[in-house]
């Protein structure tokens, strides 16, 4: 008898039980998903997506053949020290860090940057450009150590000339200059406040100097720059919740409750992938396409005048001294790929900026390139609505003329919750 | 009891290993297509199909007549672009080589995302010239 009821416990009971069980768990789950209320699921292709958006999916960083210096661990000393130095500004207050905070995602938190005088332009984060093809909102830089050359002599930002700043390197971090690069130039001679890209005096004195002394300052010039890029290079991007939500997903762990994502979350994912299309623009690891777009965001009031973003650089660029051609650059000119293929069509880049990167993106506020939204709500407000500020402009006699839409985006047609559920996943990053 | 997460994280993992192990590649692309007035034939593939999302990378295109002949000297200029989202290709690519009779060297292609592309061929030879239009999905 006892025998008896154990074969029937084991051989019937309990496979039914089981059955039982499994189905009462999996069954509803299965149909939840297929009805899509059970909003916590992912599909595999969701999933995949997701996992391209995250760290999981970075490739190891390439080599930058035109910075020799770029892996190079006294460069990255140099450049470290070199950032924070506000002795390489005019009024000896501005360094690097003014507007690239550490504490700040290697931002500044304002509208418009304040260096020696406001800027037209929002203050970009750091980490992760090693990464990019192209520097500055317009992508008028084709590598982080030519970037880093621009603002020491733009008079709005540390408002020196290049001669300025390889002297004042000189004096100030000659011995970790000369242990880097070998040698340290012999300033005697050289001209003060003297650069090609500054009308006025500092322009006099260029063309007033010799050829070779006009060589050396370019050569240390860009020295710095690479040694400010090699530490650049060295900020990377930080995980967020959504890369260890992903993470823990996909290595069959539950996910710590503080990277959890609610169901608001995972709805606004899918908005970003999919109705919203975020993605279109906001793909990859860094969430950039590192291209450039223009998707109408509104003329600043605090700014003159109309930026035209890319439009404006792409004729330049190619004659750019201090670009992977240039040379200044280390890289063989076979190996400029980016700048041997990039498209000069000025119609398509009018009003076109760089594609930000969304990581820590919530904790960055303001947003756009003059910093016109003050909260994602905004932003997100903004893209629902798809405007074409450009459309109000009166015609022009310049080398650029409004033609046709300038809005690659289209109204998206969001409600009151998918908009929320949108910022909602907008804070995970 | 069957903890709901590690059930749903088993069966995930099933669903997942297969896509997940795939790199971004070209697919769904056509052999080989006519041009738009069918004075040309073109077949036209990534050098390395698994180029996937980022680097600037090289096509080939093989253009032949209607008999089957490579057709020499051409002329080709590309463009293209994601309709469904309305931008064109992020470079500028150009023919740049000729690798054998009828055999053309395309550098400078690159995508930024993964979806639904096109590339279009404008190719200028001794018949006229004509258009074709590839479309095709990287994934």
């Amino acid at each position: 008898m006892l025998a008896k009821s154990r074969t029937l416990i084991t051989n019937v009971l309990l496979p039914a039980l089981i059955l039982a069980a499994v189905t009462a768990i999996v069954l509803p789950r299965y149909a939840a998903r297929a009805s899509n209320d059970d909003a916590s699921l992912l599909t595999p292709d969701e999933m995949e997506m997701a996992k391209s958006l995250t760290l999981a999916s970075l490739p190891s960083l390439s080599p930058d053949p035109s910075n020799r210096f770029a892996e190079n661990a006294a460069a990255a000393e140099l450049g470290r020290e070199l950032f924070f130095d506000t002795r390489l500004s005019a009024n000896a207050q501005i360094a690097c860090a003014t507007c690239h905070q550490p504490g700040a995602q290697f931002q500044d938190g304002l509208p418009l940057a304040e260096g020696i005088d406001r800027n037209f332009r929002r203050t970009m984060p750091i980490a992760g450009t090693q990464w990019g093809a192209w520097f500055f909102w317009d992508g008028r830089k084709d590598s982080q150590w030519s970037q880093a050359l621009g603002p020491l002599e733009n008079p709005i930002e540390h408002g020196l000339t290049r001669a300025d700043v390889v002297k004042r390197v000189v004096t100030h971090h000659g011995e970790a200059y000369e242990k880097v690069f070998g040698e340290l130039p012999d300033v005697r001679g050289w001209p003060n406040n003297a650069s090609p890209v500054i009308a006025g005096k500092p322009l006099e004195n260029w063309q007033a100097a010799a050829q070779t002394v006009r060589d050396a300052i370019d050569r240390a010039f860009a020295n710095i720059g690479k040694a400010i890029a090699a530490f650049e290079r060295t900020l990377m991007p930080e995980e967020n919740r959504f890369d260890r939500f992903v993470a823990a997903r996909l290595s069959d762990s539950q996910p710590s409750p503080e990277a959890e994502l609610d169901n608001d979350e995972l709805a606004g994912f899918r908005l970003f992938v999919g109705k919203a299309g975020c993605n279109h623009c906001h793909s990859g690891p860094r969430l950039t396409d590192d291209f450039f777009h223009n998707t109408g965001v509104p003329f600043s009031p605090d700014v003159q005048g109309v930026d035209w973003g890319r439009a404006a650089v792409v004729e330049w660029l190619a004659n750019d001294e201090f670009s992977c051609l240039g040379p200044h650059s280390d890289a063989p000119a076979d190996t400029c790929r980016e700048l041997r293929f990039m498209s000069k069509d000025q119609a398509v880049f009018e009003g076109a900026f760089k594609t930000p990167t969304l990581r820590g993106v919530a904790e960055r506020p303001p947003y756009m390139h003059a910093g016109q939204f003050a909260t994602l709500e905004e932003v997100v407000d903004h893209y629902d609505e798809a405007p074409d500020p450009f459309s109000g402009l009166p015609d022009i006699n310049g080398q650029i003329v409004p033609h046709g839409r300038h809005n690659e985006t289209i109204p998206l047609g969001l409600d009151v919750r998918e908009k929320a559920r949108l910022v909602a996943f907008l804070k995970t990053l | 009891m069957i903890h709901f997460q590690s059930l749903r994280l088993f069966l995930g993992v099933i669903f997942l290993v297969t896509p997940l192990m795939a790199r971004a590649e070209i697919v769904d692309l056509p052999e080989a297509a006519m041009t738009a007035n069918g004075l040309y034939r073109v077949e036209l593939k990534a050098q390395d199909m698994k180029m996937g999302v980022g680097p600037i990378h090289v096509w080939i295109a093989t253009v032949t007549d209607k008999d089957g002949n490579p057709v020499e000297g051409a002329k080709i200029a590309v463009d293209g672009g994601m309709a469904a989202h309305g931008h064109g290709l992020p470079t500028a690519p150009e023919m740049t080589q000729v690798m054998a009779p009828g055999v053309y060297k395309i550098d400078g292609v690159k995508f930024s995302m993964m979806g639904e592309w096109q590339l279009r061929l404008k190719i200028e030879a001794a018949a006229g010239t004509d258009n074709v239009e590839f479309q095709f999905k990287v994934k």
